[in-house]
């Protein structure tokens, strides 16, 4: 009897245990399922545009009375302090100033330096015969300025006293823009004294910590706005150079790229807006941003050219010996600001004026095709690891996979596919470089993909290599290293010179007439002292290198949209950086109804379903990296990096997102983007030239926007 | 003289620590998967390898700090800064971004800061640790404590604190290296909690021989280091980071005070702080160039690390010195930044979220769900190890074992391989026992009624000629004469020495048979769960050198010794000699490794043996060989053994000494030529 009861108790013990047990585990559960259903996509951070603050803003009256009036036409009128070289520009249609120098000034209580600094209409940095920096404002009694007037065209002849540096700058009043010229034949150095560097105009649009609502506009990523604020999660300025930084001068960085050569400034949202485009010296200038609690509470952004690098060079067993070319660059410094009025006055405005000028130059043209929107496939094809004495290779995909592959997708709805041949360069992924762009006969070749729009993927720029020694047709920095980026450990990373780069493109062009896709070259400009080309000079060339052909390209710049006809993994956020507010999707509003693009690899997306709803609001094609054998083959090789792309597992995937983003982005195809609002937090709605309206609801609840439904984390065409 | 050895010595030693140090990880972020910053995961070779954004940094949040040292996050999403320089404890509400300061004029130095489960706020200043409570007015004072027990020249510098559930209160103090300071929620000194331990290691033995007195204490110290920083979670575990320590720097505790986390390769040596969330997943923070924040499941497994120190960059991301980490209750992720004084805030991205719920289900036995999660994880990283583990695993426990062993073979997971190996090889036997017993039984019969023979003499093949051939061949009469070695190894040594019997280039061919075997059997042969070597990382020269060298350097050690000791043997018999003492090592070092591939790790020990036995024999022919050619009584046998090694050493060395100076040569050269070319 007491055994049985024995048993019975110890029975019932084991059972509360485990009903205990299981009860606490399925709080664990809950909680972490409730993660999942609740949890945002990111809403309140920058990879979301967010409300404008639209309170109207009121300059109140300007004081013009140390100013001339020196160039007008009817929308805009020019006035200039002779004392220190500030100008303000009034805008006719909204009586807006934009001054150069800070509005009343004298409320602030500066002492004397921090005011001549701040109203200085420039600031000069030269080295001395020391090679100690110097600086120069446009307010110091040093610097002498003398100007003239003829036509719409303002001179001022500067002459640095002590410095023994003479330079000169043209403003020009045209309709909506100001332009402002330093020829580089006008600048001259008497002395021993070196000019580095000059910045026009550093305060012309700077704001009092949060005064006036606003932002400034970088083209970061796909477009970055920063919100006026008075303070910032930054404590020093924020530096960039236009296109990233010059191998050939900076080691082993790889910075983000401000892919265009332009900034805005926004002073109160559709009221005043200023664009700025640096039309001449961008490859040699400096962007530079400082929130506001940086500079006595101003937030500020301006540019910088600098007239000749400076550098160190390390020579062992000694000190650094500081070079200092002996000229300056022979570029022009040009900047063009444009101002924007009422409902132009934000970043829309801005692309559009932007827009309007790269038609003027003929970068640009309409397309206006509506035909359904296609989809990029980017094929792997083969790389190798280390074998004993021989390379073991992994042929990933060959062409035949690739006609299986189009054959499989047809028959899921996906048509309209372009393809991109990755790693069919001889000998594999890890072995290409600027000369290696044959296709590699083990995988197929070009012609079995006759009937498929398919191009060779083509870096000019970049090869890899297990060692840091790489035999030859590498770019040898100023420093007279071979220059590498270590990658991953035993991986590095190195850059053709530029001589090649420019002379195996245009043969790979040839031979593959047109049907390539190239990578690197769009956004990676460097100079090469070797082959005597500075970096300005590499853009001239770029500019005019393909002529008239168009070809699907990676993230090109600025330099290379006119011969762009595809735009490759555009970027769907900015770069993120600490003080960016909010992302925009500035590149597409430029390029929509004028360059196709297409998203970075959705299949490598860490937020898969958000990035959908990202491409199907700003009309980006979907584009996926794959392989016919699956990926974990990669892991020993030096492409262990390209993780996911096992065409298998991804196929249903691919099949789903392009059904639901085509069947949206089909109806806006060939048009452009006329206007984008955020009604809440977290939506989105985009309208089209052809007046359909697509709104997205990126929230964890359905949203009504104008009696329209947009479930959560869905869209809804209109 | 001696002061110059020692130098030399010093600048060696100082040369190897430098090459150590100076192995910097990673910088350029992947172009393929457009993230902001790299994430890392352990890959399919068990190194870090790019993974997806596992946490996507969502906020950057400036409140003015000026030298911020902690944070801490209640359960009710408070955020707490301990600030150093301003003197103050933040209390950040994370809902409102409302800011209160507390302990304004009560701390001087706050470096640690948590709560206990009523919300009094504990401060670890300088000298005390104080208790506010929640609204920020000072209860009580912990002082330095009075018992014996604590040790009168023990430091009592707070740095770190944490309070358990029932009050206890665990404190870190600068400079006190006996243990974790453990006080009641009286202020009572209850004692030391988990003490940390020095090993005497090689490297450390070597740092202490070269170094100067001074200098010992700061870089081979043999004292325990002083714990960095703690965190306990909602079970009262205690989990400890040591800043600066190899191997054991992140320790999870049971409740007697004893670590039971397994060392791990990846562990930080410059942890700063670790927190634990709600799940047990634990997070820290350090100071090292890449992968700042590591994320580990509740068994201590890296899930990923991400984020990396840049001073002075304006990304998410990149911070100038890491310094504090937490965790809310929605599970993002705070990260104090020292130097950048701002807090970046982290949140799961998809995958991560996908990788969490995979392991929770899988803890939970719901292996259909968990199934589910890994598949997804592969489809987003087909690098990502621990799925292919966990799926492993599943197949394990479902004995889906042929599933279950390629898994663990792609995931390079040895223990789970050889379990499930065993029950392969099991179930062979099982199926295969009888036929086996049979095909043997018929096999011995037919060798009983000499039906091998019977059949031999059918097929009426002459060998008589091809035998008399091998007879008269030189080499293979050497061959044979090597098996003489296994008997009677006086004898063949003699025989070396006097006979000739064995030709040079008969040990040349040994020598390169020697190395082959060597290189094939340790990364083709052996098996796969005993092979600690892969062929990726394999550097075919330095194989070559690693065996031949030796070998090389020890035939030429060794003649030029006894020359001076007047042995007998000349330089070509040592090098036979040599060759031949190796002949256990080529003749049975192939079917040993051989039969390691039928071995899982329960008879791991057979393998082992066998082949120490191997290594053993070899050596003592070696011994042999030495006092048989040189003809040496034991004193100088000893000797010389003693003396070869010091010569191997010393070539060692010249080489090195030589080889830094034309380094340095070569460099002066060039420098002087650059400074010639730019300086005109």
């Amino acid at each position: 009897m007491i055994k049985k009861l024995r048993i019975i108790v110890l029975f019932s013990f084991v059972l509360v245990t485990v009903c205990f047990l299981a009860l606490n585990n399925n709080k664990v559960k809950a909680k972490e399922e409730e993660l999942q259903d609740t949890s945002e996509f990111f809403i309140d951070s920058s990879l979301f545009t967010h409300m404008d603050d639209e309170t109207a803003y009121n300059q109140g009256a300007v004081d013009l009375s140390d100013f001339d009036s020196k160039l007008e036409n009817s929308h805009l009128e020019l006035f200039y302090n002779k004392a220190n070289g500030a100008i303000r520009i009034l805008n006719k249609d909204t009586s807006y100033v934009w001054a150069s120098d800070i509005l009343n000034i004298d409320d602030y209580n500066f002492n004397n330096a921090v005011k001549k600094r701040l109203t200085s209409a420039f600031k000069v940095l030269y080295r001395n015969e020391d090679g100690n920096v110097k600086d120069v404002y446009a307010a110091d009694t040093a610097a002498k300025l003398t100007d003239s007037v003829s036509g719409n065209k303002l001179t001022v002849n500067v002459l640095l006293d002590k410095a023994d540096i003479r330079f000169s700058y043209e403003i020009t009043l045209n309709d909506y823009s100001i332009d402002v010229l330093i020829k580089a034949s006008e600048i001259s150095e008497t002395g021993a004294n070196k000019l580095t560097a000059i910045t026009m105009f550093p305060y012309l649009g700077a704001v009092y910590k949060d005064n006036i609502p606003g932002y400034v506009f970088l083209p970061s990523g796909s477009g970055a706005l920063v919100r006026y604020s008075s303070t910032s999660p930054i404590t020093s300025t924020y530096s960039a150079k236009f296109y990233g930084t010059d191998a050939n001068i900076s080691k082993n960085t790889e910075n983000e790229v401000l892919s265009l050569p332009i900034y805005g400034l926004c002073h109160g949202v559709n009221q005043n807006a200023m664009l700025v485009n640096i039309k001449s010296g961008e490859a040699f200038t400096t962007l530079t941003y400082s929130p506001a609690n940086i500079d006595q509470g101003f937030n500020f952004i301006y540019t910088t050219f600098n007239t000749r690098e400076i550098y160190y060079l390390s020579i062992p067993g000694s000190d650094q010996i500081l070079m200092i070319p002996e000229n300056n660059y022979d570029v022009d410094m040009e900047i063009e600001y444009t101002f924007l009025s009422d409902e132009k006055a934000n970043y829309l405005g801005m692309a559009e004026a932007y827009r309007n000028t790269l038609i003027e130059d003929g970068i640009l043209q309409r397309n206006s095709d509506s035909n359904p929107i296609d989809i990029q496939i980017e094929a792997f094809g083969r790389d190798y690891e280390k074998g004993l004495i021989f390379k073991k290779y992994k042929n990933m995909t060959t062409t035949k996979d690739i006609i299986h592959i189009n054959e499989d997708l047809e028959e899921g709805g996906v048509n309209n596919i372009f393809y991109t041949l990755r790693a069919f360069n001889k000998k594999g992924y890890s072995n290409q470089s600027v000369k290696n762009y044959k296709f590699d006969g083990k995988l197929g070749s070009m012609h079995d993909l006759k009937d498929l729009e398919a191009y060779f993927y083509y870096n000019p720029v970049e090869s890899y290599n297990s060692k840091k020694s790489y035999p030859n047709k590498v770019l040898v920095n100023l420093y007279n290293e071979k220059n590498y980026i270590a990658v991953e450990a035993n991986k590095y990373k190195f850059y053709a010179n530029a001589k090649d780069v420019v002379k195996y493109t245009l043969k790979a062009v040839d031979k593959y007439d047109g049907r390539i896709a190239l990578d690197g070259i769009g956004y990676r400009l460097y100079g090469d002292k070797n082959n005597k080309l500075t970096r300005s000079e590499m853009l001239a060339t770029y500019s005019g290198l393909l002529g008239e052909d168009k070809l699907p390209m990676y993230k090109p710049n600025y330099y290379f949209l006119a011969n762009t006809s595809k735009y490759l993994n555009m970027p769907l956020y900015s770069e993120r950086t600490r003080f960016v507010t909010d992302s925009v999707p500035f590149l597409e509003i430029l390029l929509k109804g004028y360059i196709d693009y297409y998203s970075p690899y959705l299949n490598f997306s860490s937020n898969i379903d958000l990035d959908v709803l990202k491409c199907i609001e700003y009309g980006v094609s979907p584009a996926y990296l794959i392989s016919k054998q699956p990926s974990y083959l990669l892991s020993n090789t030096l492409s262990s990096d390209y993780y996911a792309t096992y065409y298998d597992s991804v196929a249903d995937m691919i099949k789903e997102q392009y059904v639901m983003i085509s069947s949206v982005l089909n109806q806006v195809s060939g048009a452009t983007i006329v206007n984008r609002i955020i009604p809440s937090e977290g939506i989105s709605v985009v309208d089209y030239s052809n007046g359909k309206r697509i709104i997205v609801n990126y929230t964890n609840n359905e949203y009504n926007y104008e009696g329209l439904l947009v479930n959560a984390r869905s869209y809804k065409v209109a | 003289m001696k002061k110059m050895i020692t130098r030399i010595l010093m600048v060696l030693v100082v040369f190897c620590i430098c090459l150590l140090a100076f192995n910097l990880k990673v910088v350029a972020k992947s172009e393929i998967n457009s993230n902001p910053y790299n994430t890392y995961a352990v890959g399919l070779d068990g190194e870090l390898a790019i993974s997806p954004l596992a946490y996507e940094g969502v906020n950057v949040i400036n409140i003015g700090l000026t030298n911020p040292q902690d944070i801490y996050i209640d359960n009710n999403d408070i955020a707490f800064i301990a600030d150093k320089g301003a003197k103050v404890v933040y209390r950040y509400e994370i809902a409102t971004a409302n800011v209160t300061t507390i302990g304004e004029g009560t701390l001087s130095s706050p470096q640690g800061v948590c709560t206990d489960s009523d919300g009094n706020i504990f401060v670890a200043d300088e000298k005390s640790v104080y208790k506010f409570d929640n609204a920020g007015t000072l209860l009580r004072e912990f002082g330095r404590p009075t018992e014996a027990l604590f040790g009168e020249d023990s430091q009592y510098r707070p740095t770190k604190v944490v309070v358990d559930k029932n009050g206890n209160i665990f404190i870190t103090s600068e400079g006190n290296s006996t243990g974790i300071i453990q006080l009641n929620s009286d202020g009572e000194f209850m004692g030391y909690f988990g003490p940390n331990n020095v090993k005497l290691t090689a490297s450390l033995f070597i740092k202490r021989l070269f170094l100067s007195k001074e200098d010992r204490e700061t870089y081979a110290s043999l004292a325990p280091k002083a714990t960095t920083n703690l965190a306990i979670d909602k079970k009262n575990i205690v989990y400890t980071v040591i800043d600066g320590e190899t191997g054991t720097s992140l320790k999870k505790y049971n409740i007697s005070g004893t670590n039971v986390l397994a060392k791990a390769s990846f562990f930080s040596t410059s942890y700063k702080d670790i927190t634990v969330d709600n799940n047990g997943f634990i997070y820290t923070v350090d100071a090292s160039s890449e992968g700042v924040i590591q994320v580990m499941d509740p068994e201590g497994s890296l899930l990923f690390s991400f984020g990396s120190t840049k001073s002075g960059s304006s990304l998410i991301g990149e911070f100038d010195s890491a310094k504090g980490i937490a965790v809310d209750s929605n599970f993002n992720i705070w990260v104090l930044d020292g130097g950048g004084k701002n807090i970046q805030v982290f949140r799961k991205t998809s995958f991560a979220s996908t990788v969490t719920k995979a392991i929770l289900a899988y803890n939970e036995g719901d292996y259909e769900a968990a199934t589910s999660a890994y598949e997804e994880i592969l489809r987003q990283s087909a690098s990502f190890v621990s799925a292919y583990i966990g799926l492993g695993k599943i197949a394990q426990r479902l004995e889906d074992y042929d599933k279950a062993i390629e898994y663990f073979k792609l995931a390079n997971y040895k223990s789970g391989y050889s379990e499930v190996y065993w029950e392969l090889r099991d179930d062979w036997f099982n199926k295969n026992l009888v036929w086996m017993i049979i095909v043997l039984v018929v096999l011995i019969l037919l060798k009983i009624f000499h039906v091998y023979s019977r059949l031999w003499h059918l097929t009426k093949i002459d060998l008589t000629k091809f035998k008399e051939k091998i007879n008269n061949s030189k080499l293979i009469n050497e061959l044979k004469y090597l098996l003489k070695i296994f008997r009677k190894p006086k004898d063949v040594f003699y025989d070396i020495k006097f006979g000739l019997k064995i030709r040079t280039r008969t040990a040349w061919l040994l020598f390169i048979v020697f190395i082959l075997i060597n290189i094939f059997g340790d990364y083709f042969i052996r098996g796969y769960l005993f092979r600690s070597t892969n062929v990726k990382d394999m550097n075919f020269a330095f194989e070559l050198l690693r065996w031949g060298l030796v070998i090389i350097l020890f035939v030429i050690g060794n003649y030029l010794v006894s020359t001076l000791q007047s042995g007998e043997g000349f330089f070509r018999d040592i090098f036979i000699g040599t060759m031949v003492s190796f002949a256990p090592i080529i003749l049975f070092k192939i079917p040993v490794d051989l039969i390691s591939n039928f071995l899982t790790y329960n008879e791991g020990y057979l393998y082992q043996i066998l082949n120490g036995l191997l290594w053993a024999w070899s050596f003592v022919n070696l011994i042999i060989m030495i006092s048989q050619i040189h003809n040496y009584k034991l004193g100088e046998f000893i000797l010389n053994v003693i003396l070869t090694f010091v010569a191997v050493v010393i070539m060692v060395l010249l080489y090195l000494v030589f080889y830094i100076l034309t380094m340095q040569f070569v460099q002066f050269i060039i420098g002087l030529f650059r400074e010639g070319v730019y300086r005109t």
